[in-house]
């Protein structure tokens, strides 16, 4: 399976700001990392728009720059960010700032 | 100056400003000159939000909130203060008690939901002489319940009074 950016062109260009947004709504949950329904849940809450993807949504957040995932023992694919020279600072805030709960 | 009231050397400027975009307007201001601004935001996870964005747009940005320990907060005012971060975002609550003061520019993003609050957050810019500026985004589905309160701080400190803000406060 190969995912390319281009895939998603047109919803970059309704949302040019989505992969910004997306990896900063991951920065925010780095500790535990964050599923599906918690990122279109945050994408909501923080821009006040509906989630666009609708389908393929992993294929959409893995052609983000810097997005990862894993799979948990659960089946449950789980998202993170990987640190970039001008948000590392706020990785390392985040990372080793008290232990949050799950929610 | 009226006791309990926000000091007149301090410009605000409440701007009308909905909900989407509250982001967008923050960028034009930061655009003019972004040293020294503290940006007031209502939740933890929309502070490190806001700071990631910003951080990798345009302006380096740290920020404060409830979940960080004593060292962290500190270390985040000192690169705030030391310029190496221009902006910092902070929930309410982390802010108190922070000795932050001379901030060239402090931006109500969310508006706090009372008077009292918004008097201490703006009392945090144009201390000893200098010239602050207090910019609010003030947003009608949000905040219309402390728009009475805010005509009577702006009149108080001798400030202009925007129409919209009077038209919410009349209910």
């Amino acid at each position: 399976m190969t995912i390319s950016y281009s895939d998603f062109l047109d919803v970059r260009e309704e949302y040019p700001e989505i992969d910004y947004e997306i990896r900063g709504i991951l920065l925010a949950r780095a500790q535990n990392g964050a599923t599906i329904n918690e990122i279109c849940d945050d994408y909501q809450k923080l821009t006040g728009l509906r989630f666009p993807v609708k389908e393929n949504i992993t294929d959409f957040l893995l052609s983000i720059a810097h997005v990862m995932v894993f799979c948990n023992e659960n089946g449950t694919r789980i998202f993170n960010i990987m640190p970039t020279d001008t948000t590392r600072h706020l990785l390392d805030l985040v990372l080793n700032q008290k232990i949050s709960e799950r929610t | 100056g009226v006791v309990g009231g926000a000091c007149s050397d301090v410009t605000q400027n409440v701007y009308e400003v909905e909900k989407l975009e509250k982001r967008a307007k923050l960028m034009e201001l930061l655009k003019e000159d972004a040293n020294g601004t503290i940006v007031f935001v209502e939740t933890k996870r929309g502070a490190d939000f806001l700071a990631s964005i910003l951080s990798e747009t345009e302006f380096p940005t740290t920020t404060i909130h409830g979940d960080r320990l004593q060292r962290q907060r500190e270390t985040a005012l000192a690169d705030f203060k030391a310029g190496r971060m221009k902006v910092l975002i902070a929930t309410s609550i982390a802010a108190r008690g922070l000795d932050i003061k001379n901030i060239r520019h402090v931006v109500n993003y969310d508006m706090p939901s009372s008077v009292d609050e918004y008097v201490h957050r703006i009392g945090r810019t144009g201390r000893v002489g200098n010239n602050g500026i207090a910019s609010s985004f003030f947003d009608p589905h949000h905040d219309s319940a402390i728009a009475g309160d805010l005509v009577k701080i702006l009149e108080g400190a001798g400030q202009e009074v925007p129409q919209f803000l009077r038209k919410y406060s009349y209910g």
